[in-house]
């Protein structure tokens, strides 16, 4: 027996009201689909009611959909949490031992006579590139996919941050200080390598979105 | 049966791929559906244990997902992309040199061609 929309509607709805799912609509669909499956088959093979299904169906899920309090994303569901701590792994983390390798390369570039710039300003540019994509993004997106959600979090104080460090390093070259500032260098790659990380997310969610958009 | 499942665990981005590759493209709940039948309910993919997987795989650039209506709900099609077909080779690779080994260890006597 196929569940009736209302029934379905009713899935969806726990899944956003008890399990937080309201940001991820990619991931919701494709639970919503896959409970609603696992309740028709209940509803044939034990002959129960739509209720009881959902109950018992539920109960199985729950370890793996309500968010963790004890996570770094507690009111994100688990499943996804799981997603984004694989992503920082991937980016924020990742992001450490790549600017330290940066740096050491401008500071023996310092050296021998190369200017920090070399090295800071095509960063930045490119830092401050893929932070205008994402702002353009968080207006754009007309649906929130889990990798929509994961870049755009927290996009403003981020975009303040980087501001922050390109005023810095602005100050830097009008007093003519051009030698001496690589603790300055470093939290300014980082959060460029952090946006270009983010953006490279955010081009993969557009994929998502077209398909959604296709169904919805 | 607990240890057994402990044993697919690391290979089961591989069994993933694999099934893809044969079929095509899958949902979720066919993926955990049709491994109970080929392993005649000797595996069991738990979806705690999938979705996790398809999802990063997906974020990595393996799977493509398509979506459909399927009676009056989205369905989320899972498919290899060019580079997830490569990694598929090299993976079945991997774990057919790993099951050879294994099988050289626990019965050094029987030989395996594949």
């Amino acid at each position: 027996m196929k569940l009736s929309a209302e029934q379905i509607d009713f899935i969806e709805t726990a899944l956003i009201e008890k399990c937080n799912f309201k940001d991820f609509d990619d991931v919701r669909m494709e639970l919503t689909d896959h409970i609603a499956t696992e309740i028709e088959t209940e509803i044939e093979n034990n002959k129960l009611l739509f209720d009881a299904a959902f109950v018992k169906v539920m109960t199985r899920w729950n370890s793996m959909i309500l968010p963790k309090s004890w996570s770094r994303y507690e009111s994100v569901p688990y499943m996804v949490c799981k997603l984004w701590k694989s992503l920082d792994w991937k980016f924020q983390f990742s992001a450490i031992p790549i600017t330290l390798m940066v740096s050491l390369l401008a500071y023996y570039g310092q050296q021998n006579g190369i200017s920090l710039y070399v090295f800071l300003l095509p960063i930045l540019v490119l830092g401050v590139l893929a932070n205008v994509y994402l702002l353009m993004s968080k207006y754009n997106n007309r649906v929130k996919s889990t990798l929509s959600s994961y870049a755009l979090q927290k996009i403003f104080g981020q975009t303040l941050t980087l501001l922050a460090f390109l005023i810095i390093n602005a100050f830097f070259i009008s007093e003519g200080i051009r030698e001496t500032i690589l603790p300055i260098f470093w939290p300014s790659t980082y959060v460029s390598l952090l946006m270009l990380g983010k953006a490279w997310v955010m081009k993969k969610h557009i994929k998502i979105e077209n398909q959604l958009l296709k169904v919805i | 049966m607990k240890k057994q499942q402990q044993l697919y665990k690391g290979s089961l981005n591989t069994i993933i791929m694999k099934l893809l590759e044969q079929q095509g493209k899958m949902y979720g709940y066919e993926i955990t559906q049709k491994v109970k039948e080929i392993t005649q309910g000797e595996m069991n993919i738990t979806e705690g244990a999938l979705y996790p997987a398809l999802h990063k795989m997906e974020a990595d650039g393996f799977l493509d997902v398509e979506m459909d209506r399927v009676d009056g709900r989205i369905r989320k099609y899972y498919k290899l992309t060019e580079s997830g077909v490569k990694e598929t080779v090299s993976r079945m690779e991997e774990l057919e040199n790993f099951i050879r080994n294994m099988q050289t260890i626990v019965n050094p006597n029987l030989k395996l061609d594949f």
